[in-house]
């Protein structure tokens, strides 16, 4: 549910012009909770009216991080600036950001019209003008039947609903959201991601989302940077992060993928050739590794681009021979679990089932070849 | 299989919640039974000082002697309708410093972590491994002509003779704070530790600073505590006859001692018993208004 890509109708987005500025800026941001970095120099540029996730693994510093741009924790080290001014020191309640908490935090002594008024409250805007907002704003998430009621008496959907309209009613600069579907079963957070997604291209806000989920992550996002250990180690569009990971770590957080290590042996501006101990055949890559030859690097392979057969490949290069250990049906598409002849390495292939009737010859302990085409192999040497 | 069982046979269940039924109906209604039919009789000097509800005169004719004259006398006295104000006047007061003292130290203690929460309750209930009349008597020593405070003061030289501090309606005020402060905070320490601060971190990012988010997300939240600490502090008050009787002296008439008074003193018990009754009933009545109100 990304936003459709405009870089093919010839309009670039925001982060991929040359003079766009950005809106909200981290400038080398680091704090440390008992002399340990949880966020190390995090340095981050998002532009306005995207929709940006940090994605990590829990403990990664990405909600820390998150805290300090709402001003509920300050940084040690560097600067947050927001639409170009230095918000670093001003508290949280003077800053133009609003945040839906991963609990909801909804009030429950209030209505979930009072507490979606609240924040207009706090600016001493006319009842009149407040009533009319709160109204508006119900309206967007499809709340107004149970603007009366409190949070106790809604269900955990509902509750989502109304901390979004109280989160999104004061038109904030940036709106962060901490884990927002996190404790929404899988048929409902499919549907909320794309209202999420709507109401923020509707109303022109930038969010900035924290989540564990990947899947969540890549669907929403224009951007997603991921996050380990308190660094960010990748920025990019989900694409560029599925397809280009710049490291083992992103390559193997975000889906499936098979690695394997090899030396460089043979290097130039169009090919590269690798060798590694578990694969019989060498490894071909069309395109340059930018390391000399000899050099230690790993293969990144995602399991839908391998195929597999019964018949040994005509090829001299990307070619495995192996048995079908394991086959994990999921519907749409079923993973196979093969062990390589003359190594124990596993490798993950996925194969869509594409007939009711399954068709598939190939089952467990059968004897197989996997293979590749050359364009989908990323050299990774981080 | 323990729990099915247990809910399942009604005896054990009947049995359990009726022991403690049983108790309340021995001690508590009973005597108030006793009290309320003492309060309609008629005094008499004798033993003992009241006439019986009823008598037996001829044959098979009972005459029932029922005075409600001694609520009447009650009502018309000004003596009564000021002891009942200074007691609610006292006890009102009493019940707003305790809350007010009370409210920062609870907010205090569910602030800091678990086991420094625990010792620091733990010390708030030390004092009640001494005597209560030992902490009340105590108070004399801190408060008379020649005591602590006054010694203190002196000393200083902040004044140049002995202030009247005991027996005054402000000694009761202070025996009474010092008395029944750990029941304001304990409420209020439950209430407020349920508090998510959450809350309060969602308050400051919709634009409410430190001090409205108090009033606006806090207190309204901390209500039950304060409502629940504030009947635990006001209801002995009004009645209390030990505190007023050593630190409030002659000035400082409260029912408590009004009671003891007729009782003991004048041994008019059914005036005395009336006097129960009523007092009784004005606390009552709006606990339980109050109660309903916060039930729906």
């Amino acid at each position: 549910m990304a936003k459709k890509p405009k870089v093919k109708l010839k309009k670039l987005e925001d982060w991929q012009k040359v003079d766009a500025r950005p809106y909200l800026e981290i400038q080398n941001v680091s704090k440390y909770f008992d002399g340990a970095a949880v966020i190390n120099q995090v340095s981050l540029e998002i532009y306005q009216g995207e929709f940006f996730s940090l994605l990590g693994p829990s403990g990664c510093g990405k909600t820390t991080l998150l805290r300090m741009l709402a001003g509920l924790e300050t940084p040690d080290e560097g600067k947050i600036l927001i639409d170009g001014m230095d918000m670093t020191m001003v508290p949280a309640y003077e800053r133009p950001v609003n945040m839906m908490f991963q609990s909801y935090a909804l009030f429950p002594h209030m209505t979930v019209e009072q507490n979606v008024a609240f924040g207009l409250v706090q600016d001493k805007i006319p009842k009149s003008l407040i009533k009319e907002r709160v109204q508006e704003a119900l309206e967007q998430v499809q709340m107004e039947k149970y603007a009366t009621r409190r949070p106790h008496q809604l269900s955990g959907g509902q509750r989502q609903r109304a901390a979004l309209a109280r989160c999104i009613i004061k038109k904030p600069k940036l709106v962060l959201l901490d884990e927002p579907l996190a404790a929404l079963d899988r048929k409902l957070r499919e549907n909320t991601q794309f209202e999420l997604v709507n109401i923020q291209e509707q109303m022109g806000l930038t969010f900035l989302m924290v989540t564990h989920d990947q899947e969540e992550a890549m669907t929403m996002s224009t951007r997603l940077g991921i996050m380990e250990e308190g660094k960010v180690r990748q920025v990019g569009t989900p694409h560029e992060i599925y397809e280009f990971p710049n490291s083992v770590y992103v390559a193997d957080f975000i889906g499936s993928m098979n690695i394997f290590q090899g030396v460089v042996i043979e290097e130039s501006r169009e090919h590269t050739v690798i060798q590694s101990d578990v694969l019989p055949t060498e490894i071909f890559v069309n395109h340059a590794a930018d390391v000399p030859c000899g050099a230690h690097v790993s293969v990144a392979l995602r399991p839908e681009k391998i195929s597999i057969s019964k018949k040994r490949p005509q090829r001299k290069y990307n070619v495995a021979a192996g048995t079908v250990q394991d086959i994990a049906y999921l519907g749409d598409v079923s993973i196979y679990l093969i062990e390589l002849e003359d190594s124990d390495k596993i490798v993950e292939a996925m194969l869509p089932n594409l007939m009711r009737i399954s068709t598939q010859e190939i089952t467990w302990e059968d004897r197989v070849y996997i293979t590749w085409e050359p364009d989908n192999t990323i050299i990774l040497t981080g | 299989m323990m729990d099915n069982y247990f809910y399942k046979n009604r005896w054990i269940k009947k049995t359990l919640i009726g022991i403690p039924y049983f108790w309340l109906f021995v001690f508590i209604l009973i005597p108030f039974i006793i009290i309320l039919k003492i309060s309609i009789s008629e005094s008499v000097l004798g033993t003992p000082p009241y006439k019986s509800l009823y008598q037996f005169l001829d044959h098979q004719v009972i005459q029932f002697n029922i005075h409600l004259e001694n609520y009447q006398f009650l009502l018309s006295d000004v003596m009564y309708r000021y002891s009942l104000w200074q007691s609610i006047k006292i006890a009102c007061i009493s019940t707003f410093c305790c809350l007010l003292l009370a409210y920062p130290m609870a907010y205090y203690i569910t602030r800091q972590e678990e086991y420094r929460q625990t010792r620091l309750l733990l010390l708030i209930l030390v004092p009640f491994w001494t005597s209560f009349l030992l902490r009340v008597y105590a108070w004399i020593g801190i408060l008379s002509p020649t005591g602590f405070l006054n010694g203190l003061l002196l000393k200083v030289g902040l004044i140049s003779e002995p202030l009247v501090l005991l027996y005054t309606p402000g000694a009761t005020i202070v025996g009474m704070v010092y008395c029944y402060l750990p029941f304001m905070i304990l409420p209020l320490y439950a209430s407020l530790n349920k508090f998510d601060p959450a809350l309060l971190e969602a308050a400051a990012d919709l634009g409410s600073k430190p001090s409205r988010a108090f009033w606006q997300i806090t207190l309204p939240l901390s209500k039950p505590g304060i409502v629940g600490g504030c009947i635990l502090v006001f209801i002995p008050s009004v009645g209390e006859f030990v505190i007023p009787e050593l630190l409030g002296g002659n000035k400082t008439l409260m029912l408590g001692k009004v009671i003891w008074i007729e009782f003991f003193t004048n041994r008019d018990w059914p005036v005395a018993s009336a006097l129960a009754i009523l007092m009784t009933l004005f606390l009552v009545v709006p606990v339980a208004l109050l109660q309903r109100k916060q039930g729906t």
